[in-house]
C-alpha cells in the first residue's frame, strides 16, 4: 500500500484490465495495490471474470454456428469469388452508336474493318433526300395545277363530244366520268360512254393493238369450241 | 431467472477454467504482424500484375482472419447467413483495394474497418426492411440459421440449453447498448483490438474510445446482474 491509500475505482480497474489484455501490463503502483488490497483484488477478479466470460460465450456461440466445415466451405467460396473478381462482364456496344466503329462487332469477320460513314457524308445524304422529296412534291403540285384549269374550263363551257377530242388526257377521263354519277340523264350518259369507247378504239396505239388481239384466241371462242 | 450473471464470479471456478479466457496480446516489439507482412507482399504482387500468386497469398490472410471476422460479424448482425456474406464481402473488398493499403496501421485494423462498415450497412438495410415489412421473430434469425451451418454433435441438453440462454441474454444486452458503445465494445472485446486501434478504425479520440468502452462494460454488467 505504498502508492495508493484508497481503493481502486471501477474505472481504474477497467484500465487495469485493458492494459493487461493489450499486453502492456498493469502499471506498477496499481499492480502493487491489487496484490496488497484484498477488496480491490476481488473486485478486479470479478470484473475480469465478467469480461472474459462475455468473450468466451460469444466465441463459443460463433464456434457452434460456424463449424470447421463451414470455415473450409467459406474459404473455397472466397477463392472462387477471387478468381472471377478481375473479370468484368462483357459490354455489348450499340451497333449504330459513335463507338461502333472502334468496338468489335460479333457479326463481322475477324480482320474486316467496320464500314466508315462519316457524319458529314450522312448529313449530305439526308439533305439530298429531303431536297429531292421537296422538289418532287412541288413539281407534282405545279403540274396538277396547270392541268386542272384546262379540264375544268372545257367541261364547264359545253359538254364536249368525245369524238372531237381525239386524244383525251387521263384528267379528261376523270372529269367526264364525274358528272355522270352526279345525275345527268341516263340516255345522254350512254351516248357519252359509247362515244368514249369509240374514241378509245380509234386511238393510234389501240388500232395497233387490235391486230395483235386478232391473233389471240378469246375465251368465248374457246368455250364455244369445247361445247 | 433471477441470476442474470453470465457465470458466478467465483475465484475457484475461474481457476478451474483458465482455458476459457479472452486472448491476451503479446508484445510485438515493434515488428509488423504476420498478416501485415503478407498484405504488403500481396500489394506488391498486385502492382506487378502477378494476380495468381497474390490470390494464393491472400488465402493465408483469409485463414488468419476468418474466425475472428466471423465472430465480430455474427455478434454484430446476429444472423449466420448475413455474417457469412459480410465476411466474404469484406475479404473480397480488402483484396480488391489492396493497392490502397498503407502499412502505417496493421492489416487487421484496415480489414476490421472494412468489415465493420459492411456490418453497419447491413444492419441499416435490415432496419429499413423491417420498417417496411413485418419484423423477424423475436427469437432471432440466428437461432433459425444455426442448423444450417452447425453439424457439431449435440452436447448435454441441459448444458446446451444453459449456454443458449447465456448467449441470448448477452446478445440482447449488447443490443441494448448505444450505437457507438456497441461498436467500440465489439471491436475492443470481440475483435481483440486495442483502444488505439479502435480509435484509428472509427476516427474517435482514443480517450473517447476508452470512455465508451468503460460505459459499455458497466452497462452490460448492470443489465446482466453484476455491479452497475
Amino acid at each position: 500500500m505504498l502508492g495508493l491509500a484508497r481503493h481502486l475505482s471501477e474505472r481504474r480497474l477497467f484500465e487495469c484490465y485493458l492494459a493487461e489484455r493489450g499486453g502492456e501490463g498493469v502499471a506498477p503502483p496499481l499492480a502493487e495495490h491489487l496484490a496488497d488490497c484484498r477488496r480491490c483484488n476481488d473486485a478486479y477478479a470479478q470484473f475480469v471474470t465478467f469480461m472474459d466470460d462475455a468473450w468466451v460465450t460469444a466465441d463459443a456461440e460463433t464456434s457452434e454456428v460456424f463449424t470447421s466445415d463451414h470455415l473450409h466451405l467459406q474459404q473455397a467460396e472466397i477463392a472462387r469469388r477471387l478468381e472471377v473478381l478481375g473479370h468484368g462482364g462483357r459490354v455489348l456496344s450499340f451497333p449504330f452508336g459513335p463507338d461502333a466503329r472502334s468496338s468489335p462487332n460479333p457479326g463481322r469477320p475477324a480482320g474486316q474493318p467496320a464500314p466508315v460513314v462519316s457524319g458529314v457524308t450522312s448529313r449530305w445524304v439526308v439533305s439530298a433526300a429531303a431536297a429531292g422529296l421537296f422538289i418532287g412534291v412541288a413539281a407534282g403540285v405545279i403540274y396538277d395545277q396547270r392541268a386542272r384549269p384546262a379540264a375544268t374550263v372545257d367541261h364547264g363551257a359545253t359538254m364536249p363530244t368525245p369524238v372531237e377530242s381525239t386524244v383525251p388526257s387521263r384528267s379528261d377521263h376523270v372529269e367526264t366520268s364525274l358528272p355522270a354519277s352526279a345525275g345527268v340523264d341516263p340516255g345522254n350518259d350512254d351516248t357519252v360512254f359509247m362515244s368514249e369507247l369509240e374514241a378509245a378504239l380509234n386511238r393510234p396505239r389501240t388500232s395497233e393493238l387490235r391486230a395483235l388481239d386478232a391473233f389471240t384466241p378469246h375465251t368465248r371462242e374457246i368455250t364455244y369450241r369445247i361445247r | 431467472m433471477s441470476d442474470h450473471k453470465l457465470r458466478p464470479a467465483d475465484e475457484s471456478q475461474r481457476a478451474a477454467s483458465l482455458v476459457a479466457l479472452a486472448p491476451r496480446r503479446q508484445p510485438s516489439g515493434g515488428r509488423p504482424s504476420e498478416d501485415t507482412r503478407i498484405a504488403v507482399e500481396i500489394r506488391d504482387l498486385v502492382a506487378t500484375g502477378d494476380m495468381a500468386v497474390a490470390r494464393e497469398r491472400f488465402s493465408e490472410i483469409v485463414v488468419l482472419h476468418q474466425r475472428r471476422a466471423l465472430r465480430i460479424a455474427y455478434q454484430y448482425l446476429r444472423n449466420a447467413a448475413d455474417a457469412d456474406e459480410a465476411v466474404q464481402d469484406a475479404l473480397l473488398k480488402a483484396f480488391g483495394h489492396i493497392g490502397s493499403y498503407r502499412d502505417a496501421w496493421p492489416f487487421e485494423v484496415w480489414f476490421t474497418r472494412i468489415l465493420i462498415n459492411g456490418c453497419l450497412d447491413r444492419r441499416k438495410a435490415r432496419a429499413r426492411r423491417e420498417r417496411r415489412f413485418a419484423p423477424a421473430d423475436d427469437a432471432g434469425a440466428a437461432d433459425e440459421a444455426r442448423p444450417t451451418f452447425s453439424s457439431a454433435p449435440p452436447l448435454d441438453p441441459e448444458a446446451r440449453l444453459l449456454a443458449r440462454e447465456r448467449q441470448t441474454r448477452l446478445a440482447s444486452a449488447i443490443d441494448r447498448l448505444g450505437g457507438r458503445q456497441r461498436t467500440v465494445f465489439m471491436l475492443c472485446h470481440y475483435g481483440d483490438c486495442t483502444p488505439r486501434e479502435v480509435s484509428a478504425m472509427t476516427g474517435l479520440n482514443e480517450s473517447t474510445v476508452r470512455v465508451h468502452l468503460f460505459r459499455a462494460a458497466r452497462k452490460l454488467r448492470g443489465l446482466l446482474g453484476g455491479k452497475p
